[in-house]
């Protein structure tokens, strides 16, 4: 599994990818919460970015950077019953586009995506848009694990309401 | 359902609260002159304007300001961002140095201390008295323990006399980190629509706790393997304690002020501080409320780092407060729905106005300094707000 | 609100002004080049304009943030 492949494996290799992207929208936007909890590798990290490309989480503060373990801590608080931000739940709606593959590092995927997250919830709809990369990791038994996403929202440094749904 | 027009109709003897004090614009308007005007307003931290030339653009109350250090003097001074041409805001970002500022739209030139220093093909304005034309200085600027405060009241009481008992607490703050405290990590901003005055109360209520945050006692539960004590603390540890300090002041000590803490998260303060009117202090971070209408309000929040310890600690800090605060947070976001949102959907509701505030009022003691001492999960710092609101708006008389 | 470093070449720009200032070694010495990205203009300071310069206010530097001194003069013409 390389970006360096022959074309036609570049092309099934995209086409696997992005598969993957579309099936775990799927389970987010069917709220199959620890379902999707399984794509994430143990030392994965989920990170939405807040600021430009200069951001730096070790000084900068950010909208979520987590590990896999505060990362399963967010699907048992939203799954709980009691998180009132999320009752009721935001319905969401995510688009996928412009997926390619962008390189590798340290062995994974590097693979880079637009999406656009529409959410209703409580009267209102809002939309989210950014810049989206997974690193993807090969799974025992085949398909991928995500090692790493980061959602790089357009509006990440204007004045946010409720962003306490999974992207 | 009739409107109160006498801000001391507002409350009763017994602390019920008229809910027109959320909702009504006319309140509002008359906040922004009374409440807003007299006292002092926070604007920066020392931290944010260390070299001069330094500026940042905020509010203090609704009013656009720009707080700059002098190029030549180093001196802090803040003021209205807005051209005295035709009233463009002259600085836009968030951040950043310069010693003169250019508005974008004529281009009128000033230094960084507001003096009007040219303006472009000047032949055109013979008699204009430019010495008149600063842009228009905030009276009044005072720095206490690092915090920086201005005041549109050219008269009025010292910034220490206005802070008060809150004052020892801005100084243990202040001496959070080995070396001080910073804010260079950038803020949180939340939006809601809902009455400015819901967060700043919120920010001290232990009642609330247990209810709004319980998915996230949950998520402790789960993390350290038992359900934790916080409630009980609340409810039953007596060195927890509000305290009402004064001039609309108020703290939640959990313990010692100096060593005491709330069981809790790394860079966490020992305390809670409501600082008049628009100021707060909780976990890790100072809380800058802004507000935009009776009902639309944004919050800054403001990780504070620790000066002179490692990039691992501070880190530290910053994932410890993305974890409860921000709009993705795993509790900020439930006082936004509950607090703030699901109280301004209830407000709706005015064929009977009044709320009840008066939890603990009848075991309020007296404290040192004139202060009113009461349990952890009373409203004292409730009361202290509004006995604070209460004094400046009425005195303006009706409205 | 940002820098860059391009070789020899450093761009500065806030949200007042835009420049880059360059060491030039085209003339018999050395000297500081200066170029207004927003307008083209340029100039050139050799070391003992620089070495007179740190005797400088930003108050005194004032005149020259003038604009109808700088550029938009009624008898000159925009710039």
């Amino acid at each position: 599994m390389s970006a360096a492949a022959p074309a036609p494996e570049r092309e099934r290799l995209l086409a696997d990818v992005a598969a993957f992207l579309y099936r775990e929208a799927e389970l987010l936007d069917s709220r199959r919460l620890d379902e999707w909890l399984t794509l994430y590798a143990d030392d994965a990290s989920y990170w939405i970015p807040q600021g430009d490309e200069s951001t730096d989480p070790r000084v900068d503060v950010q909208l979520v950077l987590d590990d896999r373990r505060r990362l399963r801590e967010r699907v048992l608080r939203i799954s709980g019953g009691h998180a009132y931000s999320q009752d009721p739940a935001s319905r969401t709606v995510h688009l996928i586009g412009n997926v390619r593959i962008a390189g590798d590092v340290d062995g994974a995927l590097d693979v880079a995506s637009v999406q656009l997250i529409t959410e209703v919830r409580k009267g209102r709809q809002l939309q989210y848009a950014g810049h989206v990369r997974h690193l993807l990791v090969p799974r025992d038994g085949g398909g991928f694990l995500i090692r790493a996403k980061e959602i790089r929202l357009a509006n990440n440094d204007l004045p946010l309401g409720n962003l306490t749904f999974l992207m | 359902m009739t409107a109160i027009t006498d801000p001391a109709d507002l409350f009763t003897e017994d602390w019920r609260v008229h809910g027109s004090i959320y909702t009504s614009d006319a309140i509002f308007a008359a906040e922004q002159q009374r409440v807003f005007h007299g006292p002092w307003l926070y604007v920066a931290h020392e931290s944010e304007l260390r070299s001069p030339g330094d500026y940042k653009t905020t509010h203090a109350g609704t009013q656009p300001v720009i707080v700059s250090r002098g190029a030549d003097d180093g001196e802090l001074r803040v003021m209205l961002n807005r051209c005295r041409h035709r009233g463009a805001a002259v600085c836009q970002s968030e951040r950043g140095s310069a010693n003169f500022f250019r508005c974008p739209y004529h281009g009128w030139t000033y230094r960084n201390s507001g003096e009007l220093r040219g303006i472009t093909y000047d032949d055109a304005y013979p008699e204009l008295e430019r010495q008149r034309l600063g842009l228009t200085r905030l009276p009044r600027v005072g720095v206490a323990h690092g915090f920086v405060f201005a005041s549109f009241a050219e008269e009025g009481p010292s910034l220490e006399e206005f802070l008060g008992n809150a004052l020892p607490y801005l100084e243990i703050i202040s001496r959070q980190g080995p070396d001080g405290i910073r804010l260079s990590a950038g803020s949180h901003r939340i939006e809601y629509d809902a009455n400015w005055k819901l967060q700043v109360e919120n920010t001290i209520d232990n009642y609330h706790f247990g209810f709004v945050h319980r998915s996230f006692l949950e998520v402790l539960a789960d993390r350290i393997g038992e359900a934790p004590p916080i409630m009980q603390q609340i409810l039953f540890n007596e060195t927890y304690r509000t305290v009402d300090l004064g001039n609309g002041h108020s703290v939640h000590e959990f313990g010692d002020p100096r060593t005491g803490n709330n069981g809790g998260q790394l860079g966490d303060l020992p305390f809670n501080l409501i600082v008049f009117p628009n100021l707060c202090f909780v976990g890790a971070q100072l809380r800058h409320v802004l507000p935009k209408s009776a009902t639309k309000t944004e919050v800054r929040l403001y990780p504070m780092l620790h000066e002179g310890a490692s990039d691992e600690h501070n880190a530290a800090i910053l994932r410890t407060h993305e974890g409860f605060y921000g709009a993705a947070g795993m509790g900020g976001p439930d006082d936004v729905e509950v607090a703030f949102e699901r109280v301004a959907d209830g407000m709706r509701a005015t064929e009977d106005d009044w709320l009840v505030m008066s939890r603990g009022a009848h075991r309020e003691r007296p404290g040192e300094n004139g202060t009113l001492v009461g349990h952890s999960a009373d409203e004292v710092p409730q009361r202290a707000f509004y006995r604070g609101w209460r004094n400046a708006m009425t005195l303006g008389g009706a409205l | 609100m940002d820098s860059s470093h391009d070789g020899g070449r450093l761009q500065l720009e806030n949200e007042f002004g835009k420049v880059t200032v360059a060491l030039d070694l085209s003339a018999n010495g050395p000297r500081l080049r200066i170029e207004d990205l927003r307008n083209g203009r340029t100039i050139h300071l050799d070391p003992l304009e620089l070495a007179s310069l740190t005797w400088l206010t930003h108050e005194r530097l004032g005149p020259f943030l003038d604009p109808s001194q700088t550029g938009w003069r009624s008898d000159e013409g925009a710039r």
